[in-house]
């Protein structure tokens, strides 16, 4: 080959090798669901959507118990669960599975807290859910309980002054 | 005579520390192999390189099985009739490693399905009043808590769905929502399922939404019109407070069960751990129904 036909085909070749590229990529982003860019991922295979990324610090039942006064106790059971049976100073913020707590709600919580650490507490996951959403919504000192409590007859009796 | 003998000495000599070695090398030889698995007796195992075979070694010799037989994966294969619980469990591992997982991956991977299988908690979760894919007399139940914006769901409910489909006779899925409150249109998504639920329209919708490459209120009205629902019921349904406390019952359901993200899925009420992909999800539905099939003949079934 000449010079000339050797500067064809350099400009030529980056061309040719672009143009499945383009192919590929007008076929990927035509598919209803597009492929990933990478094609080597790490296998990773265990995933899920995870209700929330955040998470609140914990504290024990004992510690609690022994300095109950100076924490406000939030309890995110539902409204009627609070009305027939609670613990003696916490107040009522039920935690709503499918609505974000309102700011009005949040701006309550403050001005009833006095500058002091919040524990949610209830049953089952929602604590540690409700706390989640809480310091995700930029709460500062929210904590939940170390152990969930599922029974809550016995976590009224824990927390009781008497 | 002396240079006879000593000659003779030497021979022997050179003789004796030849079987000496000869003998070391057999018996660590002999060792070597006795630590690799017997690979004829591992299904699949003709199409794994190297690097899948050296993967895969660890979890055969140390992995434990769950069936009738409890001893390792290689002594459990070895026996003269192998449980199929640990063919299926070798199988599926096999599957992996040629995907690409590491050893430690298999060993999550075994644990998972162990986990599966025979979790400490078997949950009793209603479906009455939900419409199956598949026949509702089918052994096996699957119940998922979804969320129509995780990706994650997608793959699991699509496939569930694909399996129910083919296998109408095994396999009974019900569909469950737990929307996020990080995805935005989950809720008015599942408020759609549901509106088209009460037009008998539940799994057109559910396929159709999980389709759909962007969900927003035009798109659930136009997938409305596509499955050729009734507009004005279909709009009057979607803001019924009665769906939205029903959608709120199913989630709480799924968070009591201890559910923190989505996909939620139980088999036969036992709770899923392992992939969501469609071949992972056959083998476990197709491993509950063998399990219920030898309980039956080991008379505990119901």
């Amino acid at each position: 080959m000449n010079r000339d036909q050797w500067k064809r085909f350099a400009i030529r070749l980056p061309i040719l090798a672009a143009l499945p590229i383009l192919a590929a990529i007008l076929l990927n982003a035509a598919r209803p669901q597009p492929l990933d860019w990478v094609a080597e991922r790490p296998y990773e295979i265990f995933q899920d959507c995870p209700e929330t990324t955040r998470t609140a610090e914990t504290i024990s039942l004992d510690a609690l118990a022994n300095a109950l006064n100076d924490y406000l106790l939030v309890d995110c059971r539902s409204a009627e669960d609070f009305a027939a049976s609670s613990i003696e100073g916490s107040v009522s913020l039920p935690y709503n599975p499918l609505f974000p707590v309102s700011a009005e709600a949040l701006a309550d919580l403050d001005g009833k807290r006095k500058g002091r650490p919040v524990v949610v507490i209830g049953t089952g996951v929602f604590p540690k859910l409700f706390a989640a959403e809480l310091v995700e919504n930029g709460a500062a000192g929210v904590l939940r309980l170390e152990t969930p409590e599922t029974d809550w007859a016995k976590l009224r009796k824990a927390l009781s002054a008497d | 005579m002396f240079p006879f003998f000593r000659c003779r000495l030497v021979g022997r000599l050179v003789f004796f520390l030849a079987l000496a070695v000869g003998t070391l090398f057999t018996f660590s030889d002999k060792d070597v192999r006795a630590a690799e698995p017997d690979w004829s007796l591992v299904p699949g195992a003709k199409t794994l390189n190297d690097k899948q075979k050296e993967n895969l070694s660890g979890i055969l010799k140390s992995g434990k099985s769950y069936g009738i037989c409890k001893n390792t994966l290689m002594n459990c294969l070895s026996a003269p009739r192998p449980d199929p619980v640990t063919k299926r469990i070798v199988k599926n591992l096999v599957r992996h490693s040629i995907l690409g997982a590491d050893e430690e991956y298999l060993f999550e991977i075994l644990e998972t399905r162990r986990l599966s299988a025979s979790p400490e908690k078997v949950h009793a979760i209603s479906t009455d009043d939900l419409p199956p894919s598949g026949k509702k007399s089918a052994p096996v139940r699957v119940i998922v808590y979804a969320d129509f914006e995780c990706p994650y769901c997608r793959m699991a409910s699509v496939s569930l769905r694909k399996i129910s489909q083919e296998h109408p006779d095994l396999l009974a899925f019900y569909f469950k929502n737990f929307p996020l409150k990080s995805h935005p249109e989950s809720l008015p998504a599942a408020l759609a399922l549901l509106a088209a639920g009460k037009q008998g329209k539940f799994w057109e919708m559910h396929d159709a939404l999980f389709e759909a490459k962007h969900l927003s209120e035009k798109s659930f009205e136009e997938l409305g019109r596509k499955l050729g629902l009734d507009a004005e019921r279909y709009k009057k349904d979607r803001n019924d407070e009665h769906l939205v406390q029903e959608i709120t019952k199913q989630k709480i359901e799924g968070l009591t069960f201890g559910l923190m993200g989505t996909p939620g899925i139980f088999v036969n009420g036992k709770e899923y751990h392992g992939p969501k992909n469609h071949d992972d999800l056959l083998d476990r539905i197709k491993e509950e129904h063998e399990w219920i099939g030898s309980e039956k003949k080991l008379g505990k079934g119901k």
